[in-house]
């Protein structure tokens, strides 16, 4: 319970911190990419829609468009690769990758889809190729390195 | 264990739910607003603990220079509004009542607002004259008051293309001038909900024969006299551009299958209409777009954002604030400054002015003197530091140097605020404008029109 509060508030605050640092120090990472490539690789499929409440909440919170719009933006992709996590990702860091890029391209692509279907103002650009480069690269690490910290270290699966 | 991860059912069933949430937002209910509430509070807490630094003095004498710049803008809209058309001329001493539109209801035709509300109550408009027009052109009718509607509550205009379940639509006589050909005379009424081309249309033209070959789109619409059990519409008003439908025959020969008609004013961003008495003596000033006891003083924080050209302010207040509904100006002074996007118990974001993609009714007051201020539909292009880029959607300006106000967003985002000076910028139909930058977040408030009753 505590783990959950804990992403509860901690959500936003990443995500402030993110537009922090992206001010700060290039390349900038998007964050919601890291959190869905770690749902994906990492966490128990029964926490996963809790998770990505959160993640949805906050940037409903302080980006543009509605907690339903985030919500499918962020969850469509999750539940995409989510089937494909036994038998590629977990130990392969190409696939890892591979999954990252796939992220990159599709997630602001997604956003911008519901967000013209709900008549709700863009919250994101479409990616750049040297953005999708630099996600396909940073994302992976960063987000095993999420996964080890506490608040979602709790929401790993069993026996990893 | 391993089919729960090859068909994740929770995760199947949370997406539909959102994917009924994006089409029916009410399904969500108040869970959306409240978890936004709770997710805000450390927020909430933060943006109360942060030391505030000092005004800037340049910001501090904003307020005096937006009253400055506001009182210049009313006195050359009553200028424009003074004038009698023609067409009104001669009707019995008719005198115009300036009205301020406080909001756009009822989606109709053409997806054009077919309601206007105005800043003045029923009690105050009794008398007037039915007819409502924007400069010389006829916009609508006045609306009755409902049974058992407050006289105190804010008094409606129904436009042309107004339509209601159970109600026959109002129709206006109307005529366009074919030079030698004469005149075709035909009935106005709304167009259906599905014409999105216009949302007029012509009917039992006196001359279907005329009508059924009438290819140009360069004839303007007119009022015509007639007899009006509802009442009488005064001859001579435009009414709006006629633009024909069909297809053509060869030999320049055209068959029409409809004849539309766009409203010469788009009510999507007009902020002022013309009511008009016989009676002397009415008010016929304009009134101030905020009122000191309607403005909640909030404390700013600025958010650092992931994305480019994005920003967003956090406020926070009193607990026992209104609910501020999305879309409340945020004033300094009596500058806009930005509108709220989402709020909830004693908080709310606010999207700074000129955030890229957005779309503002505002008014243009140029620097010449002699030229009459313009409302504007225009849709924001980018945000940099201190300034925006706004583009040109609806309306025209000859000039593009002057000073920028807002036009009526919403019922608490009134007409008439002053946002900064305006620049041409390198395409015709764009122009920069300097918008205010916070300082210590000190001094703004959050208006919220709380008197307003339907």
């Amino acid at each position: 319970m505590i783990a959950w509060l804990l992403w509860f508030f901690l959500a936003p605050a990443l995500l402030l911190l993110e537009g922090a640092l992206s001010g700060a120090c290039a390349p900038a990472v998007d964050l919601s990419l890291v959190f869905c490539l770690l749902f994906v690789i990492y966490s128990r499929t029964s926490c996963i829609p809790g998770l990505l409440f959160c993640t949805a909440m906050a940037r409903s919170l302080l980006l543009d468009g509605s907690l339903a719009t985030h919500f499918l933006a962020l969850g469509l992709p999750v539940a995409a690769l989510l089937p494909l996590r036994s038998f590629f990702f977990r130990r392969s860091p190409f696939w890892q990758c591979a999954a990252a890029a796939f992220l990159a391209f599709v997630v602001p692509r997604l956003a911008l889809f519901f967000a013209d279907l709900s008549g709700s103002l863009p919250s994101t650009l479409l990616s750049s190729s040297p953005s999708i480069l630099w996600s396909t690269l940073l994302v992976p690490p960063i987000a095993f390195l999420f996964s080890v910290l506490p608040p979602l270290k709790s929401f790993r699966e069993l026996g990893e | 264990m391993k089919g729960r991860v090859l068909f994740p059912i929770g995760l199947y069933a949370s997406l539909f739910a959102a994917l009924l949430c994006l089409f029916n937002p009410r399904l969500s209910g108040p869970v959306e607003p409240w978890a936004a509430a709770l997710m805000s509070l450390p927020l909430r807490a933060v943006g109360v603990l942060l030391p505030a630094p000092a005004m800037a003095s340049s910001l501090a004498a904003e307020p005096g220079e937006s009253l400055v710049k506001l009182e210049e803008l009313r006195r050359r809209q009553l200028r424009r509004h003074a004038k009698i058309p023609a067409a009104l001329r001669g009707q019995g001493g008719l005198q115009p009542v300036l009205c301020q539109v406080i909001d756009r209801q009822r989606p109709g035709a053409a997806e054009w607002p077919s309601v206007l509300i105005l800043d003045r109550s029923w009690s105050e408009l009794k008398g007037m004259s039915r007819f409502v027009t924007h400069g010389d052109s006829l916009l609508g009718f006045l609306a009755e008051p409902e049974a058992g509607e407050d006289p105190q509550s804010a008094a409606r205009v129904e436009l042309l293309h107004f339509r209601k379940r159970g109600r026959l639509p109002r129709r206006v006589a109307a005529a366009v001038d074919l030079g030698e050909a004469g005149e075709l005379r035909f009935l106005v009424e709304p167009a259906a909900i599905l014409d999105t081309s216009a949302p007029l249309r012509c009917a039992l033209p006196d001359d279907p024969y005329l009508a059924a070959t009438l290819g140009r789109d360069d004839l303007e619409a007119f009022s015509v006299a007639a007899e009006d059990p509802l009442g009488t519409v005064p001859a001579g008003l435009r009414i709006g551009h006629m633009s024909p439908w069909g297809y053509p025959i060869g030999d320049g020969k055209f068959v029409s299958i409809g004849l539309f008609i766009e409203p010469e004013a788009n009510p999507q961003y007009l902020s002022m209409v013309n009511l008009w008495t016989r009676s002397k003596g009415e008010p016929s000033g304009l009134r101030a777009p905020l009122r000191e006891d309607r403005l909640w003083s909030v404390h700013l924080t600025r958010l650092p954002l992931p994305g480019v050209g994005t920003e967003r302010w956090f406020v926070s207040y009193r607990w026992d604030a209104p609910n501020f509904r999305s879309g409340s100006a945020m004033v300094f002074g009596s500058r806009l400054v930005g509108r709220v996007s989402s709020s909830g118990p004693g908080h709310a974001f606010v999207r700074p002015f000129g955030q890229a993609g957005e779309t503002w009714a505002v008014t243009l007051l140029p620097v010449a003197s002699d030229l009459d201020a313009v409302d504007l539909r225009v849709v924001c292009m980018e945000r940099e530091l201190g300034r925006s880029r706004l583009r040109i959607v609806d309306g025209a300006s000859a000039s593009r140097t002057g000073e920028l106000f807002s036009g009526t967003m919403s019922e608490d985002c009134p007409a008439g605020l002053w946002i900064g000076s305006v620049e041409p910028a390198d395409r015709a139909d764009e122009f920069y404008v300097q918008h205010y930058q916070p300082g210590d977040g000190r001094g703004l408030s959050i208006f919220h029109r709380a008197e307003v009753r339907r």
